[in-house]
């Protein structure tokens, strides 16, 4: 695939990165330059007495500087690329030592990779993990009757007392669940710290979190009578997770996975990358989510817009949304085509359909069209063929952006639906893919590359 | 939606706000229409669970009822219009998206100025972003690079109009126009049809507020002719002060005015040149410049807008401030043309003086307000020997006197300017004065420019050099892009890696390239 600027924005870590990358692409700067077939590299004068060394396999981005910046990737290995990208003259040639020694390693260790994979796990005491489940599930037993006596005590006194709780109230109850062994649960009460004290519509927030939990304890507490997906669904909630070698050890759907939706969120130091991927002949929607903290680069490469061969293997549960793609290869002069849109209609009662088998469901992802972009007094919605209105969340700012784009045209949109309001991620018109970005200050639908 | 579910989700959320501890009640009573049977459990576990079951009723049978579809007119694509716009590359918007983010702003205006000459458009998804950072004034100017769908945006609502541009406007718009959008559109008139905008602000001139008219005379300084003269002296009559103000200050340009001839009447026995001596006597005496201060500032005066009290950081007495305020007003090619003198007699019989410094100043005024050729060159002579006497107000002094030139010619003189400062061996004021000079920089102005850079590197001491590089940066902004390039190249390798200059020179090579790079992006 060819590397273009959009491309490597994309790869940098910030903005700020990118554009310290920029900075450094003069070829005044750079003391080596060169290429093999599958490597580029060259040597970055920087402000220490040495050179920095920097490399990047071309064909899966592999890269490796020697600066000790911590973000990564570094402003050398951008600026190499943007070099790269920009038709700079990099002359063919045997690569140095310090380029050699790299690729070598990098063998050696996938290599040792291939065969970790290949041969059996170290064999598990099958004795010893069945008590240490035992174990542990009698601690989530104990911290779910604390839960259940937190929350009801939470509606003896009232919503209205619990917002005037100070912050330990919630975070205490959080950390017994995460003493007892269920993150999962710890999570939820994390979160309805943040919505007992949100603006809009808290008591509803409020107590759609505690309906939920309660519902999730029942569940639990009943897990045994549970048809499977659902008990899958329970207990990963609960915090029960599967370990990511077992499950790409599974088979899954093999497909051509669209990447039809892409969005980077930052909370504290984690950062969250979504990816939403639907397959073209399954028309399956799937969401590969990568974490990274603090200033790693995300390890998942795939780019919106782009198709890839892959097998996608679902994580377990009622209805399985989110999955691992394995082995993606991106494939070339594909087209991405956003398929099986419903109507406002049709979305209504498909995520009736879809909380039938999870009730947990707060965010149904779906294909809608064909829809146009109206504003209604101060809020935006999408109006159907049949004259239905899905209203658009409230924070969006760009509906004027997306009615300048289409010129009131219908289009096909992917975006998030929880009930109330729908949160647009990517939309389709005239065959091409445009996605909400942040380019400097501005939010703009950009196209997809 | 049935209205039972949502009432039952307000009666539960009321009863949870509040708490189940209030209500001594049985449960039954608390909700009769409960979904819910009563199971095993507390009060507190049945209300959540009737809770979850009502949450999922409502989210699970909502259904929204279909509608007359009321969709917005699609726009349509220009009849007669045979090949669609062409939009602007994604690299070019996004060096404006950078622009708008971290500037420097100035060169927005450049940005769009190449994107309007390209003939290229914005791709409409971007309007709105964009639309929102620029002036209206701005928005105006460069309303072709928006495209067809901006009008089509402004159908839908009035926040996307771009104000003064209606394609044929006549007087309905002038007289129901907002206030931005008439003084646009005046602005407008007056490059094109001068003597029609001014009609149009007669016609509402009566009506109109005082902060309007304020901007409207000044408005009239475009297009600026004596056939505005009768409307502007009625004007030195209004009410308000800034109106006033603005219209004489507008007389005061046009050099066959009235107002001119009144300041000129009240001058004549203020400020005289003895009469030229004829034969020996010529070479034997040099002629004096004799001033006299007014005594009063008459009514007259007053509305030919003299200032009658001196401002406060001014050390000048009063009569001499009124008298400066005369001086500066006539056409400085009268005094010439009435004492039979050249510019520079007449300067240096100022400089003999008691009154040297002001009559100076009054004399740079007048000639911003009447550019004169032989006067550029008295006066510019007079700010360069001042700055070999370190005078900090001779470049800005000189730049001052060719602002007001039209571009080409302020160009040249300024060349004009740089040359006779080097060879006088003032290179530091040179510089400054190219510092001051902000209009769009002529290849050979560039290269005077570069040359003086290298000069002044070479002989860098002291206090001056240190500004200087501080002030280079701008320069970036007004050189000649597609000579700047190679220039700046050039001398970075005059430069040694240790001199002082170097960071500096390299910013002034960022900004050049940023706007070489900014070029090729939308004009190729």
């Amino acid at each position: 695939m060819e590397w273009s600027r959009e491309r490597i924005e994309q790869l940098a870590p910030d903005a700020a990165s990118s554009k310290a990358g920029l900075g450094l692409a003069k070829p005044a700067g750079w003391r080596t330059l060169g290429r093999s077939d599958q490597v580029i590299w060259g040597e970055c004068q920087g402000s220490g007495a040495n050179p920095y060394q920097v490399r990047v396999a071309l064909a899966d981005a592999g890269y490796r500087c020697t600066c000790p910046s911590r973000k990564q990737p570094c402003k050398h290995t951008l600026a190499l690329l943007y070099l790269y990208a920009g038709g700079a003259s990099f002359p063919n040639g045997a690569p140095p030592a310090f380029v050699e020694e790299w690729l070598a390693n990098r063998a050696k260790r996938a290599d040792a990779k291939a065969t970790r994979e290949s041969q059996p796990s170290a064999p598990v005491d099958p004795e010893a993990q069945a008590r240490r489940q035992d174990k542990r599930e009698s601690r989530i037993v104990l911290g779910l009757e604390q839960l259940q006596a937190w929350m009801s005590d939470i509606m003896t006194q009232g919503l209205a007392n619990a917002r005037t709780q100070p912050p330990t109230y919630w975070a205490q109850m959080a950390s017994r669940l995460v003493d007892a062994q269920a993150p999962g649960l710890a999570n939820r009460v994390r979160d309805m710290a943040t919505a007992v004290h949100s603006e809009a519509r808290w008591s509803d927030r409020m107590l759609g979190a505690l309906a939920r939990m309660q519902l999730l304890l029942d569940a639990y507490r009943s897990i045994e009578s549970l048809p499977a997906p659902l008990a899958a669904e329970v207990r990963s909630l609960v915090g029960w997770t599967q370990k990511q070698e077992e499950l790409l050890a599974q088979p899954g759907i093999q497909d051509h996975w669209q990447v039809i939706g892409r969005r980077r969120i930052s909370e504290d130091t984690l950062r969250v990358q979504s990816t939403w991927l639907q397959g073209a002949a399954s028309h399956r929607l799937a969401l590969v989510l990568d974490f990274a903290v603090e200033r790693q680069a995300f390890s998942s490469a795939l780019m919106l817009g782009q198709v890839y061969a892959a097998e996608a293997v679902f994580f377990p549960g009622a209805r399985p949304y989110r999955a691992l793609l394995k082995n993606p290869v991106p494939m070339t002069g594909h087209s991405l085509q956003l398929t099986r849109a419903v109507d406002v209609a049709g979305l209504e009662s498909g995520l009736a359909t879809a909380l039938a088998e999870n009730p947990w469901l707060e965010r149904w992802p779906a294909v809608v069209g064909p829809v146009t972009a109206a504003a209604i007094g101060d809020r935006w919605v999408l109006q159907d063929h049949q004259g239905r209105h899905l209203p658009m969340a409230r924070s969006l700012q760009h509906g004027w952006s997306l009615a300048a784009l289409t010129g009131g045209d219908s289009v096909n949109v992917f975006g998030e639906w929880d009930g109330f309001e729908f949160e647009p991620i990517t939309v389709q018109y005239n065959a091409m893919l445009y996605s909400l970005e942040q380019i400097e200050a501005m939010t703009v639908l950009a196209k997809a590359v | 939606m049935a209205q039972s579910t949502v009432d039952a989700w307000d009666r539960i959320i009321s009863l949870a706000t509040l708490g189940l501890g209030r209500h001594s009640s049985a449960i039954e009573d608390l909700l009769p229409d409960a979904a819910v049977k009563l199971p095993d459990g507390t009060r507190e576990q049945w209300m959540l669970r009737c809770a979850a079951a009502t949450l999922l009723t409502r989210l699970a049978g909502r259904r929204s009822v279909a509608a007359a579809v009321t969709l917005p007119a699609r726009a349509v694509a220009i009849p007669g219009q045979t090949s669609p716009e062409q939009t602007i590359a994604d690299a070019a918007l996004r060096r404006l998206a950078r622009l708008s983010a971290e500037g420097p702003k100035e060169l927005i205006g450049e940005w769009f100025a190449c994107a309007r000459k390209s003939g290229k458009v914005l791709p409409p998804q971007w309007i709105p972003p964009i639309f929102e950072t620029l002036t209206p004034r701005m928005r105006f100017e460069y309303a072709p690079v928006f495209g067809d769908r901006i009008h089509w945006l402004a159908s839908q609502d009035a926040r996307w109009t771009i104000e003064g541009l209606a394609k044929e406007y006549g007087e309905d718009n002038w007289l129901t126009g907002s206030a931005q959008e008439r003084i646009a559109m005046l602005r407008r008139m007056r490059e094109s049809d001068p003597n029609r905008g001014r009609t149009w602000l007669e016609t509402t001139w009566s009506t109109d507020p005082p902060e309007l008219r304020e901007a409207f005379v000044q408005a009239l300084k475009m297009g600026l002719s004596s056939a505005d003269e009768a409307f502007l002296e009625k004007a030195l009559d209004d009410k308000r002060r800034g109106v006033r103000l603005a219209a004489a200050e507008n007389l005061a340009r046009l050099p066959d005015s009235a107002l001119v001839q009144r300041s000129l009447t009240r001058l004549q026995p203020l400020f005289a040149f003895d009469p030229r001596q004829s034969g020996m006597l010529a070479w034997a005496s040099s002629r004096k410049l004799r001033i006299e201060l007014p005594a009063a500032l008459d009514k007259a005066a007053l509305r030919d807008g003299m200032e009658p009290k001196a401002p406060a950081d001014r050390k000048i007495g009063e009569r001499s401030f009124w008298l400066m305020q005369m001086l500066s007003i006539p056409p400085l090619r009268e005094w010439l043309r009435r004492f039979n003198c050249s510019a520079a007699e007449l300067l240096e019989a100022a400089g003999r003086t008691d009154y040297a410094q002001e009559v100076f100043g009054a004399l740079c005024a007048a000639c911003v307000r009447h550019p004169d050729t032989e006067w550029i060159a008295a006066l510019s002579a007079a700010w360069r020997a001042r700055a070999k006497d370190q005078d900090r107000g001779a470049a800005p002094g000189i730049a001052a006197l060719l602002a007001e030139l039209p571009a080409a010619a302020r160009d040249a003189q300024l060349q004009v300017e740089i040359a006779a400062l080097r060879s006088q061996g003032s290179i530091d004021v040179s510089m400054q004065l190219l510092t001051c000079s902000d209009h769009a920089w002529s290849s050979a102005t560039t290269a005077l420019a570069f040359d003086a850079l290298l000069a002044q590197i070479r002989e860098s001491s002291g206090a001056h050099a240190a500004l200087m590089r501080s002030q280079l940066e701008s320069w970036g902004r007004h050189v000649e892009v597609a000579s700047a390039g190679p220039a700046v190249h050039r001398a970075l390798e005059k430069i040694g890696p240790e001199s002082p200059w170097r960071s500096a020179v390299e910013r002034l090579l960022e900004l050049v390239e940023f706007r070489i790079d900014m070029h090729k992006e939308l004009l190729t």
